[in-house]
């Protein structure tokens, strides 16, 4: 099914530091570069023909500018490229949608020339039952692909996604303010606090891999030589969640500020540093006209956290301003850090979840309780990567360390997860 | 604008930080420091950035000044003298 749509400008322009952030990851991580695709699943309300999906979906190409932006690559830096209209092609399906979501998301996109967004349309009979999106990361980021998804849904409902509210910069609105003078003085005051923080690598030193034949390794054999290196081990576990709230609401600080904080704490004592730079990365949504972009605007900040052996009560105290600090330095020129040789640690930390559970006071016997239903699993393993240690968080609750087993082996990523689940454990009182 | 209407408005600025979370007149009415009432990471960075471009201010997120980023008295305290 080809779905013709127009909005209502056009133009070229540079990139937004989101972008131009993201366009960096991407060219590091090619090409292996499908690592950053990520979609929805949208359960479509009410009876809706392909007809009604594919006008919802035009709709909503129209309204969001990103959704329609490509790379122009032609020149010697890329410049994001606004079409004012043009035809989206979707996959009509009766197939499961968690498999399209995989299958659409399982090859790099050709930046220059496809739109930004693969949809998959899942019919049962005359209706649609879900409507899958996959977005290029360049286009937008968690926070930006659920905008677009709560518009759909309203799209479907009511024909329109009018919120009252003004409208979202477009990315060439934004990339203008950038290079303003209100977007000057918000990149000086990010760089002065990068430049506060000296070069360190967190993991620097190669280390031997796992032992193939080793029967009492707890992560199996690491593989062969020219196996992948790069393995992302993933951690459920529903205690280490209720641990995460019960230290959370001991410090009335959020579990997203405390699982950051522990990461940091673990990096340094693996790490033998005592002082531990990590990069979370940090949506940037705390000014009102980026707050509903659909957009690329998430980046990485820096977090620095002195005397990581302090234990994990008092690091946590001290983590609040560190937090802060490493929110502001996130809204960020791109190009400012490459001038500058900013730090980089090659650690970073990505809070996925779309809701936070709050602090909630969990007592030790819930949290022993659930430490049974902890399982590990291997989901993911590739050549490149541009990051080194990445940490993310997500679901209900899962943790993962996506690491080159170079400098990290697998034994030591598995242990790195339980590390994380017992130090909060012990911390909640568990 | 006397200390008092700053914390008026700053009341304000937290309830809509902490996307009504918080009411105004619980921010206001308790001498309860705004992380103890819920103010997450995230909502006091909103709540920095409104205070900031209102009162075109620039104010330092360093450890030290902590107190004066989690008590609504103090922050007021602070805009009134700047």
């Amino acid at each position: 099914m080809i779905i013709p749509f127009t909005g209502p400008s056009d133009g070229t322009g540079p990139l937004t530091w989101g972008q131009l952030a993201i366009w960096d990851a991407i060219e590091r991580t090619a090409p292996d570069d499908h690592y950053f695709n990520f979609g929805r699943v949208l359960e479509v309300p009410g009876e809706r023909t392909p007809d009604e999906a594919a006008a919802a979906l035009a709709a909503l190409l129209g309204t969001h500018d990103s959704l329609r932006t490509r790379l122009d690559l032609t020149g010697d830096h890329p410049r994001q490229r606004l079409a004012a209209g043009g035809e989206l092609p979707v996959l009509l399906s009766t197939e499961d949608p968690g498999k399209l979501l995989a299958q659409l998301s399982a090859t790099r996109f050709d930046y220059g020339g496809e739109w930004p967004l693969r949809v998959a349309l899942v019919t049962d009979g005359p209706r649609v039952t879900h409507i899958v999106l996959v977005f290029c990361h360049l286009a937008a980021d968690g926070l930006g692909a659920d905008v677009a998804v709560r518009d759909l849904r309203m799209l479907l409902l009511r024909g329109a996604a009018t919120t009252g509210r003004p409208p979202a910069p477009s990315p060439l609105d934004l990339a203008h303010w950038q290079a303003g003078p209100e977007g000057r003085r918000v990149a000086r005051r990010a760089a002065a606090l990068w430049e506060s923080v000296p070069h360190q690598v967190m993991f620097d030193r190669r280390t031997a891999p796992a032992d193939p034949a080793d029967p009492a390794d707890p992560a199996g054999p690491a593989g062969p030589a020219d196996g992948p290196r790069v393995w992302r081990a993933q951690l459920s576990s529903p205690a280490l969640g209720l641990a995460a709230r019960a230290v959370a609401a001991r410090h009335h600080t959020s579990t997203s500020t405390v699982l950051l904080t522990a990461t940091a704490a673990l990096v340094g004592a693996a790490t033998g540093q005592d002082r531990c730079v990590v990069l979370p990365i940090v949506h940037n949504r705390f000014r009102k006209d980026t707050a509903r972009m659909v957009s690329m605007v998430s980046q990485e900040g820096v977090f620095v956290l002195d005397g990581a052996d302090r234990g994990l009560d008092t690091l946590v105290r001290a983590a609040g301003s560190a937090t802060l600090r490493a929110y502001r330095s996130a809204f960020h020129d791109p190009l400012d850090r490459l001038r500058g040789d900013w730090v980089q640690p090659l650690c970073c930390f990505n809070d996925q979840r779309f809701a936070e559970p709050g602090p909630a006071p969990c007592t030790p016997e819930d949290i022993r309780a659930a430490l049974p239903a902890t399982t590990l699993s291997w989901p993911l393993s590739q050549d490149r990567l541009n990051c080194r240690f990445c940490v993310h968080i997500g679901g209900d609750l899962e943790v993962s360390v996506t690491a080159d087993t170079d400098h990290l082996p697998r034994p030591q990523m598995e242990r790195f997860l339980r590390d994380l689940e017992f130090l909060l454990a012990v911390e909640a009182g568990a | 604008m006397t200390r008092d209407e700053i914390r008026q408005r700053l009341a304000e600025l937290v309830a809509e930080s902490s996307d009504g979370d918080i009411p105004a007149e619980r921010a206001l009415h308790t001498g309860t420091p705004l992380s103890a009432l819920g103010l997450t990471s995230l909502s006091r960075m909103r709540l920095i950035d409104a205070v900031e471009s209102e009162y075109d201010v620039e104010l330092d997120l360093d450890e030290r000044n902590w107190k004066l980023l989690d008590d609504l008295s103090a922050l007021a305290a602070h805009l009134e003298n700047r």
